[in-house]
């Protein structure tokens, strides 16, 4: 459905990204997450071809992102956390403005939704908060019943009622449709993604389904029947450590319910109990970066 | 979809749009309110320019904000991500233009040619010859610009950082320009080969720049374009003047009657000494000319020359003389003289007997630091003149008096007597290209006497027609016919006693062809010819 392969982007002397490769099976909900400036948006930008790539290849429903036409357009939605809508209309004249542009625009659906977004028809779009723009989007974008449905930050600036609406417009799409959605607001796609990758400073560090990252990710406690010790020279996939009376805490992003357990009591002895509990995508994310960039 | 899109962009748009449409037609209003332009000192020509520049600019705005409402330079658009076809999309833009400023513009400059006074095929012909002049010369380019730019604050500081890089470059051309800043066709007649060569290069950038940006969205290759563009034109502006008054005697056609002219110098004529003190009551015969180049570091020599072989009813105007010292050798020497003022000389074929030819005092402007070293030396000099023969075409006579005639080629023409009955109004309003040259004079039929002949020329020979200003195709000529003067220092040969007999004439001149003659003079002291 989405294939990236090497993609890089240059924007003058920086290098926004570098040489990043992910493939969005089709039906999936696919995470892409990453701080600010990791280059999310960026890649999400060459997709829709609003910006074009330095090199690399990018293919979208099959069709390379540089020669997207209206035909492939008329299959995404696209909603974006800055996207600019014309202003001075009103929702319902966008609405109108919008349907002729699409061959399979679904009036039931954009009524249904502009219900359950609660949008205001005869509002003009700048008068609109920046909550009620992002469901103003969503519901651009859905109407049409998309292949595939690109999010970049959408959840940004937005209250939890209104993160809770969105997700709703967006939940009701999942299964039909292949969902991209770019995020630093973990909490919001923790239930949702099928797929997440993680990019930093415009490099992939991982792409992998969901319940495999929460398999390798584990917050792991030691506790020795004396004083805990803390590794000199801890493996490069563990993060966080911490030592406090007999017990040694850390995350441990490569952990084998198979065979950790016995690599543990082979580096240290005196263990007298090893818990392994799932760690929450945040904590994956902020390990993560922090271990980036102190290595940077 | 490109009905659709225009729908959308007219919602958004229709009272700015309507305000822009209004301004060609209060432009119209307030030249008809002018008519013949008798009256002076009024606030009707400050409004018409007035109008003139708000239609401009809101032209200009109207287009930039249509561009922006679906902006190719932000990446944060939303119709980016819509199944618009962006040929669509231009095409929308550019039928928007078409309805909310050509089209008002058309239909008030056609209004306004008819109210004028002109046939339906002469307005229509004119008006719409202007409307492509402003379409092409105007806003296809805005709209290319305004392409390139994300917002109306992006489009005015682009616009102003744009024009100060090319005065500044123009700075740089008048060392390669003889130290004239606008080349050495401006303000004369050919002056429309450079602007028609702008021209060209304003619309195929303009389609170049529209074409990468709304089907590409290749910006910085269009910036590139419009770099190159930009240079192109400066360079037009430097197009030497050999090569164009070349093409414009080539495109004229050979004009055999021209062949028998010959102009030699004539010392025995003696020294040029005005023969009245300037007088500003007297202006010239106005054609709606181009300002003339000011040169203030020159100064004048008056070379008196006599021309021979100019038939009756023609006249002779010269676009430019230049004077180049000339080596022992006989070779060209150092050019002394790029040229003259375009509408200082010009020699009629009536003499006063009919058979010798007059002797004509040919100003010539040499810059004082070169005059100051050679004055008083002999020295052999070469004088290429480029010169434009004309043809009479019509004679008409008119009462002093509020006469009021329609003249084919001529158009409206009145006379009045002004309020201190010292002065004939002559006025005709034009639509179109007036004649290339008139004369009017007043004249006692019983007696053939008639005071000072008046001329004026279009000093334009395009052979269409199409103005940035005014952007409507009426123009006003006319001229004050003296036959009085208050102080009773001057006299003239028609004055206010013969003035109930009198006629006004009017001779309209159509060119004929053009063609180049040398002079040379072996041997001349440049001082014994400069002006007391």
């Amino acid at each position: 459905m989405i294939r990236i392969e090497n993609l890089h982007k240059r924007f003058r002397r920086h290098d926004a990204i570098r040489g990043i490769s992910f493939t969005v099976p089709e039906g999936s909900a696919y995470a892409l997450i990453g701080a600010n400036g990791a280059g999310k948006t960026t890649t999400l930008k060459i997709l829709m071809n609003i910006l074009q790539p330095t090199s690399g290849a990018v293919t979208l429903l099959g069709v390379d992102s540089r020669r997207i036409t209206p035909r492939e357009l008329n299959r995404i939605g696209y909603v974006s956390e800055n996207q600019q809508m014309p202003e001075r209309l009103t929702v319902d004249q966008y609405f109108a403005y919008l349907r002729p542009f699409y061959q399979r625009w679904d009036r039931q659906l954009e009524a249904s939704l502009r219900a359950q977004l609660r949008l205001p028809a005869s509002r003009r779009i700048g008068e609109l908060s920046h909550g009620m723009r992002m469901k103003m989007a969503l519901a651009c974008a859905l109407p049409f019943r998309p292949g595939v449905l690109i999010l970049d930050e959408p959840f940004s600036g937005l209250d939890p009622l209104v993160r809770d609406e969105f997700m709703d417009g967006v939940l009701g799409q999942a299964g039909e449709t292949t969902i991209l959605i770019s995020t630093h607001e973990l909490g919001e796609i923790e239930g949702v993604a099928t797929h997440v990758a993680f990019l930093e400073e415009g490099r992939l560090l991982f792409d992998e389904p969901m319940d495999q990252l929460r398999e390798r990710f584990r917050a792991v406690r030691i506790v020795f029947d004396h004083p805990a010790p803390l590794p000199q020279q801890p493996p490069p996939d563990w993060f966080h450590l911490a030592a406090a009376g007999n017990t040694l805490e850390f995350i441990d992003a490569q952990f084998s319910a198979r065979d950790s357990h016995q690599r543990l009591n082979a580096r240290f002895h005196g263990i007298r109990s090893i818990d392994a509990e799932p760690v929450p995508l945040r904590t994956i994310f902020t390990s993560l970066a922090r271990a980036v960039r102190s290595a940077a | 979809m490109i009905w659709h899109i225009f729908k959308k962009d007219l919602r958004l748009l229709w009272k700015f749009a309507l305000a822009v449409a209004i301004l060609p037609f209060a432009h119209a209003a307030v030249r008809f309110r002018i008519g013949h332009e008798f009256a002076e000192g009024d606030v009707y020509p400050a409004l018409l320019l007035l109008f003139e520049i708000m239609l401009y600019f809101g032209a200009a705005t109207l287009t930039a904000t249509l561009v922006h409402l679906d902006g190719l330079v932000s990446v944060r658009q939303d119709w980016l991500v819509r199944p618009i076809r962006r040929r669509d999309l231009l095409a929308a833009k550019l039928l928007f233009l078409a309805l909310a400023v050509q089209l008002p513009l058309f239909l008030a400059n056609l209004a306004g040619g008819l109210a004028a006074g002109s046939s339906l095929s002469v307005v229509f012909s004119a008006a719409f010859t202007e409307n492509l002049y402003f379409l092409f010369g105007f806003a296809l380019p805005i709209l290319a610009f305004a392409s390139l730019t994300r917002n109306m604050t992006e489009a005015l500081g682009g616009a102003f950082v744009f024009f100060i890089a090319v005065v500044g470059l123009e700075v740089l051309f008048i060392p390669l320009n003889g130290g004239a800043a606008l080349g050495p066709t401006t303000g004369t007649g050919i002056a429309w080969i450079p602007q028609s060569e702008r021209m060209i290069v304003y619309t195929v950038a303009a389609a170049a720049i529209l074409a990468l940006q709304y089907l590409r969205r290749a910006a910085p290759t269009s910036r590139a374009v419009l770099g190159a563009a930009a240079a192109l034109c400066l360079l037009t502006q430097i197009l030497p003047w050999r090569y164009a008054f070349g093409f414009e005697t080539a495109l004229s056609g050979a004009a055999p009657a021209a062949r028998s002219i010959a102009i030699r110098f004539d010392p025995a004529a003696g020294k040029y000494q005005s023969p009245v003190p300037d007088d500003p009551a007297q202006p010239r015969l106005q054609m709606g000319a181009s300002g003339l180049r000011r040169t203030d570091y020159v100064a004048p020599i008056y070379l008196p020359i006599r021309i021979a072989g100019l038939g009756a009813g023609s006249l002779l105007k010269i676009d430019r003389a230049s004077v180049h010292l000339v080596n022992p050798g006989g070779k060209t020497g150092q050019t002394l003289s790029p040229g003259t003022d375009p509408l200082d000389f010009s020699v009629s074929g009536e003499t006063a007997d009919g058979s010798a030819p007059l002797p004509y005092f040919e100003p010539l402007r040499i810059p004082n630091t070169v005059l100051e070293r050679i004055k008083n030396t002999p020295v052999a000099i070469r004088v290429d003149y480029s010169a434009t023969l004309l043809k009479l075409v019509s004679t008409n006579v008119f009462s002093p008096y509020d006469a009021d005639r329609r003249i084919p080629h001529i158009g409206w023409c009145q006379t009045r007597l002004n309020d201190s009955r010292t002065t004939v109004q002559l006025r005709c309003l034009s639509v179109g290209n007036p004649p290339q040259c008139l004369t009017a004079l007043l004249e006692d039929p019983a007696t053939g006497v008639h005071n000072p002949a008046i001329q004026g020329c279009l000093n334009d020979y395009s052979p269409y027609f199409g103005r940035y200003k005014p952007s409507d195709p009426i123009m006003v000529g006319g001229a004050n016919l003296r036959f009085r003067d208050e102080a009773g220092l001057l006299h003239y040969p028609v004055g206010a006693s013969q003035l109930g007999s009198a006629q006004v004439v009017l001779r309209s001149y159509a060119v004929v062809g053009h063609f180049s003659r040398s002079l040379v003079i072996p041997s001349i002291r440049l001082a014994d010819w400069a002006a007391d």
